[in-house]
């Protein structure tokens, strides 16, 4: 008797999920994949997607291991109340190229630079990783951070955002389930950033804060879905003093769209509330502001983390062009003229920074420097 | 596609077995060839050719023993012409292995071994010329068994192809094996290869004394769980379509002695080695050297089931000394010693000799036992190992209680005092552990 319901219980199971698969236009997409180069491991990959509850069995393979001792999954840490990634660099040939490329592009520009490596919420938030008085832990500061800022002092400034990250690491500085830091994060990097740009950083209540979204679930959460961490709060921060106008143009291989607002709000509709953040993530974005006191423009090389800290750097000047060098193709930026900007950032989170070849696109435009 | 993949489980299987199902018990082995061809063809291509080359040519040479029973010469070169031919192909492919490191077919080891064992068969008298060859590919060529086993003997399990039964009851059994070796290869296995991968990659100048004792320990439960979950997985199929498949591991790391582990571990090819050649050579009842000798070949040739490398070489020559010692000297003082020290002896033999696996070659596996004895100027443990160790705890608690029977004792008990409780737990556990399969195959 007891086979016989196990049979059961194991036949309707097959059956179950059998026809799951097959319902809804599932055996015309296996059919597809089984013309494709790669049949069986397109097959397996439909399967995959197709199958039913396999979000919810994601979120349970996630907290068995976690009930397990897995607290390191997909190289998402995995907290008590938040996810971070565990960065490890590529090899050091990687952090080498990306440390001369800056400083072949600052000798080949003779223009204000200056670099800022963003360290990640593992390193400032050190006694939230499990396990951390034995994880094997990149020590971002002094490894990196220190030692590339060594090599390049002389040629670019160095802004250290690491100590004021660390002095305020109890607060809410980095997304809980996104590998980015936060609006209040971006304000302190801001607040660095500013002073060694010869800026004078304005204080957080001359901005007003709008909480965009309560329920954001961010990149950290598509590989390591453990469900026990809240979803984060998305909030944008606007100069309130003084009124500007902004014009974000973002450029991709779509073409180009402008923006009257830092926080076009309907691209919450689109897809992703950060992408509400400047419009959202492109190659390519130039922010024209309306304002008569600044007159400096500045260009910024940088990755997906200038969601953070770049609407309180705006304020303090008439053009910003930010080129994400991590998304860009030469042919993208080939048209970037260097010489009308006073000021060059390069501004890397680390994560970036120690596992890919950042810099590498800007290679054409040292081809031909600019005379200044 | 592979038996432990989602669209095997989710897709192939369930229409495998409502196709067996839906057809008279006499076509079900047609059905099930043609399954096992197709899925064959899934997983490796072209290489089915070879393995059907292989079988075709072992069936003629059965046929022809069967007419010329009057010429022994001519059959003895017609049983020389099947075992040549399986050397052949090892040592091609052991050369190929070394010189481009290309793996043997899956499946080709498996095939190889079960016909030269029904050729041998044949040619003792032990077996008829099968007819149908239907009966004898499928013998050879049930899907779920080229993994890793077990190796099956045509005059045990050849009648049980004659009627395959399916019922809700062999579903039920078949399912529950088959869910219980889907977990020990794709949650246990897989957990252990996630500790020892990391420690294999440290190089030996950085690692440390506990470092390589707990690598070499992970080996010895992965190829346990792999092995055995795959065998499990075979059996399973096998039993849910009637066909009954042998054990291939009894608990082998509860063994008492080194002989004990061998009539454990991976049970069928041992049991291969020792009744074609180990028997045929005089076994152990002449001389010492002799014995000696026998046992070497035997020994050696069970552990080159696990890959053509020098260290498997040293592996069975390893287990050889202790094989002898236990036989000449051990075996007289046996009742004398308590079973569980005889456990930790035999536990502490094989789990060290799990150091030659690990190494690349016999000098490397020298290296890492003078690391585990203290032997080089290594500290004893490191931050590294005991983060490893505090994230995967669990599984170092089940699998080396798993791998001593507990979850077996346990169902043997509940079966026994709450039989009632254990009909629907028994039922719900496997339908449980199955959505928990699925879950880490996503």
């Amino acid at each position: 008797m007891e086979k016989k319901i196990s049979g059961l219980v194991f036949l309707l199971l097959l059956l179950a999920g059998l026809g799951a698969l097959l319902y809804d236009g599932g055996a015309a997409a296996m059919r597809q994949a089984l013309s494709s180069k790669e049949p069986f491991q397109q097959l397996e990959n439909v399967v995959k997607d197709r199958f039913p509850l396999s979000e919810t069995l994601r979120h349970l393979q996630v907290s068995l291991n976690y009930m397990s001792g897995l607290k390191e999954q997909n190289g998402v840490f995995i907290s008590k109340d938040a996810l971070m990634l565990d960065v490890q660099p590529k090899d050091q040939q990687t952090i080498n190229e990306n440390t001369q490329a800056m400083l072949r592009f600052s000798q080949a520009y003779d223009r204000a630079s200056y670099v800022m490596l963003i360290p990640t919420a593992c390193a400032v938030q050190q006694y939230k990783v499990p396990y951390n008085a034995t994880a094997p832990l990149y020590n971002q500061k002094q490894q990196l951070i220190d030692d590339v800022y060594r090599q390049l002092s002389g040629h670019l400034t160095s802004i250290d955002v690491y100590p004021v990250l660390h002095n305020h690491q109890e607060e809410y500085l980095y997304y809980r389930t996104d590998s980015s830091p936060t609006g209040l994060g971006g304000y302190y990097i801001y607040t660095v950033a500013a002073q060694k740009l010869g800026l004078t950083p304005r204080g957080l209540g001359e901005f007003d804060v709008k909480h965009l979204d309560y329920e954001y679930y961010g990149d950290l959460y598509d590989l390591s879905p453990y469900r026990e961490v809240e979803p984060d709060r998305i909030s944008a921060y606007l100069f309130s003093k003084n009124w500007r106008g902004y014009a974000v143009t973002h450029s991709d291989k779509d073409g180009q769209r402008t923006y009257y607002s830092l926080y076009p709000e309907f691209r919450k509709e689109l897809g992703d509330t950060k992408d509400i953040l400047l419009g959202g993530d492109s190659p390519r974005i130039d922010i024209d502001i309306s304002n008569p006191q600044y007159t400096k423009q500045l260009l910024i090389f940088g990755d997906d983390s200038f969601q953070s800290y770049l609407p309180f750097l705006l304020i303090h000047y008439e053009k910003v062009t930010f080129i994400n060098t991590t998304k860009a193709s030469a042919q993208q930026i080939e048209a970037l003229d260097v010489s009308e900007y006073n000021q060059i950032l390069f501004a890397y989170s680390v994560d970036h920074f120690v596992t890919e070849p950042v810099l590498s696109v800007l290679e054409g435009l040292l081809k031909e420097p600019t005379a200044s | 596609m592979e038996v432990y993949s989602l669209s095997f489980i989710y897709l192939f299987l369930p229409v495998m077995l409502l196709a067996t199902w839906a057809v008279p018990a006499r076509v079900r082995p047609e059905i099930l060839l043609a399954a096992s061809l197709l899925a064959y063809y899934f997983l490796a291509g072209s290489n089915l050719w070879l393995l059907l080359t292989i079988l075709l040519f072992d069936w003629l040479i059965a046929w022809i023993l069967e007419h010329c029973d009057r010429l022994p010469r001519f059959r003895k070169v017609l049983l020389f012409c099947a075992v040549a031919k399986v050397f052949l192909i090892f040592l091609i492919y052991a050369l190929r292995f070394q010189r481009f490191g290309e793996v043997m077919p899956v499946g080709l080891t498996v095939v190889c071994v079960t016909s030269l064992g029904y050729v041998i068969d044949c040619y003792n008298g032990y077996a008829l010329w099968e007819r149908n060859p239907v009966n004898l590919f499928l013998l050879n060529l049930f899907f779920p068994k080229l993994y890793a086993g077990p190796i099956v003997s045509y005059g045990k399990e050849l009648p049980h192809l004659r009627c395959l039964n399916v019922t809700l009851e062999t579903l039920g059994k078949g399912g529950a094996i088959f869910v219980c070796g889907l977990a020990k290869t794709v949650i246990i296995a897989k957990s252990l290869k996630g500790i020892y991968e990391p420690l294999r990659e440290i190089p030996i100048y950085r690692t440390t004394v506990l470092t390589v004792w707990v690598m070499v320990l992970m080996l010895a439960y992965m190829v346990y769980f792999g092995a055995s979950g795959l065998c499990d997985i075979a059996r399973g199929i096998g039993a849910m379509v009637g066909f009954q498949l042998p054990e291939n591991f009894l608990h082998p790391y509860r063994a008492v002695s080194v002989n004990d582990f061998f009539s454990k571990f991976n049970l069928t090819v041992n049991r291969f080695v020792r009744r074609y050649l180990y028997i045929n050579l005089g076994g152990a009842n002449k001389d010492f050297l002799s014995n000696a000798a026998n046992i070497l070949l035997a020994t050696i040739l069970m552990s080159m089931w696990f890959g053509f490398r020098w260290n498997m070489v040293v592996w069975g020559g390893y287990f050889t000394c202790f094989l002898l010692l236990e036989r000449y000297w051990i075996h007289k003082h046996e009742d004398k010693i308590p079973t569980l020290f005889r456990w930790l002896y035999c536990s502490f033999v094989v789990m060290i000799s799990f150091v030659f696996w690990v190494g690349e070659t016999p000098s490397e596996s020298i290296s890492f036992l003078q690391v585990m004895f203290g032997m080089s100027r290594v500290e004893l443990f490191d931050k590294e190992l005991l983060y490893l160790l505090n994230s995967n705890w669990l599984v170092l608690v089940i699998a080396p209680l798993w791998a001593l029977g507990l979850p077996n004792a346990i169902s043997t008990l509940a079966k026994r005092y709450l039989p009632k409780i254990w009909e629907v737990g028994a039922a719900l556990g496997t339908g449980a552990l199955l959505v928990i399969v699925t879950a880490y195959l996503l």
